[in-house]
């Protein structure tokens, strides 16, 4: 399939695509002393969003499995968990936004807060299966990854075509 | 007009529903058998050190920053300091090596084994892991400085724990408080046997299997007894602080105040051993399994 106002090629989308992950997860992994550790965004999950918000084409439940694969191997958690999270994120924002129109960054921004707590409460829930204890993602993460995501939203827009 | 939408793509739901399911059966055997997945794991661990690498700039830049804009004078006034400081710890130490010279010729009088020498290797946190739930650190030192898997790192006030991953210029130290480590330890007054194991939690460790005939009290001092072989005997590990009595148990329920500083450690001392590697083979596979002691 072609589309006649791509301003992208899918090579050049999925090479831009790639690069924002293998970044992203770089950064995910960056030591960060005890203090600032509990604020450290979720920067693959936000990118996992925007490209779903903007590039659905690409971005489906195997993007999503396969980015929270790569951040449960980062982040030390249990194989599989952000995994299903991260499909159920998928899931919702997909199930929140059937119109057509192009997204304007404001209800980028809402949706991409909406995918973001969906990601975090299912994380909750399935931590606090596994073990009632503190959970590696505080709500501190959540807000920063919130109040981040214009930012990526800004970085990333010529891509949002 | 943008085609850019979701209608082009549906979700499907039945690769919804094989993803969500995959997850979780992935989830439940990660959990059942986390050996399964360690080379997947330790790979992970190996790609992410070129980062690790990198973390290290700014702190050499820093470094290096505060050590040529210091001003002559502050520089001089740490230098008196640290001189004075330095003549107190030769002034105890004089009286250490006699203590020491005086044990090693009880030792031959009882015909014990000498007790193992060790080099103390200096190395700076430079940062905690990635998942907060373990008690896990970043050290910038590696298999360059001879760090090996299973070292003991302490800081000047007791022990931290040992080393897990040994990269080519950074490790990983698992600390005591990880709800996977345990340790060894006399009591100090009693000289019982005894075992700290971690809790999870950076402010406390618990003191297991004391039964409430056992004698003790809050304040005893834990000491590592190196029972098991993978810490090294005679450092702190820390305190009792509070003993209550469980009716439900046969034992007491003990919580142990930590000597090393599980919060804000900067640096810490990494002992490594003065005698060729041998014992390496034995403690290779212990960090590993170092959750073995617990259950």
């Amino acid at each position: 399939m072609t589309y006649f106002d791509a301003k992208y090629s899918k090579t050049q989308l999925l090479l831009v695509m790639m690069i924002s992950v293998v970044l992203t997860a770089a950064l995910t992994v960056y030591p960060l002393n005890e203090a600032l550790v509990s604020w450290r965004p979720m920067l693959l999950i936000m990118v996992l969003i925007f490209w779903r918000l903007y590039q659905p084409r690409y971005i489906g439940v195997v993007a999503a499995f396969v980015i929270g694969l790569i951040a449960d191997l980062l982040m030390d958690t249990l194989l599989g968990q952000q995994a299903f999270a991260a499909v159920l994120a998928i899931v919702v924002l997909s199930a929140s936004r059937r119109r057509t129109q192009y997204l304007a960054w404001l209800p980028a921004w809402l949706l991409a807060v909406l995918g973001l707590s969906v990601f975090q409460s299912s994380l909750w829930l399935l931590q606090s299966i596994e073990q009632p204890m503190l959970t590696e993602h505080p709500i501190e993460s959540l807000l920063t990854s919130s109040l981040l995501w214009p930012l990526l939203w800004l970085l990333l827009r010529r891509f949002t075509a | 007009m943008n085609l850019n939408n979701f209608s082009r793509k549906r979700l499907y739901k039945r690769a919804i529903a094989f993803a969500l399911i995959a997850a979780l059966v992935l989830m439940w055997f990660d959990s059942k058998n986390p050996a399964w997945f360690a080379p997947l794991r330790s790979m992970s661990h190996a790609a992410m050190q070129p980062i690790y690498q990198l973390s290290l700039l700014p702190s050499h830049t820093k470094h290096w920053v505060s050590g040529s804009l210091q001003s002559k004078e502050a520089l001089r006034r740490e230098n008196i300091m640290l001189k004075s400081q330095l003549m107190h710890a030769h002034a105890k130490l004089q009286q250490q090596d006699y203590i020491l010279a005086e044990n090693a010729r009880l030792q031959r009088i009882l015909s014990t084994t000498a007790t193992k020498q060790f080099d103390m290797s200096l190395a700076q946190i430079i940062g905690t892991d990635t998942n907060m739930r373990k008690q896990i650190v970043v050290l910038n030192k590696g298999k360059h400085d001879n760090v090996k898997v299973g070292q003991t790192v302490i800081d000047e006030r007791g022990i931290l724990g040992q080393i897990l991953n040994v990269y080519p210029n950074t490790s990983r130290l698992l600390l005591l408080t990880d709800e996977q480590q345990s340790v060894a330890v006399t009591i100090k007054r009693t000289g019982q046997r005894a075992v700290v194991t971690g809790k999870g939690n950076p402010q406390s460790l618990q003191l297991d299997y004391m039964f409430k005939t056992a004698d003790i009290r809050v304040g005893d001092e834990l000491i590592s007894s190196g029972l098991g072989g993978r810490i090294v005997a005679g450092y702190q590990v820390g305190r009792v602080s509070r003993i209550t009595a469980d009716a439900s148990s046969n034992f007491q329920d003990i919580m142990v105040t930590p000597a090393a500083n599980f919060v804000d450690s900067a640096y810490v001392l990494i002992l490594q051993d003065k005698s060729p590697p041998s014992v390496d083979a034995a403690t290779h596979a212990s960090a590993a399994t170092a959750a073995s002691t617990q259950s």
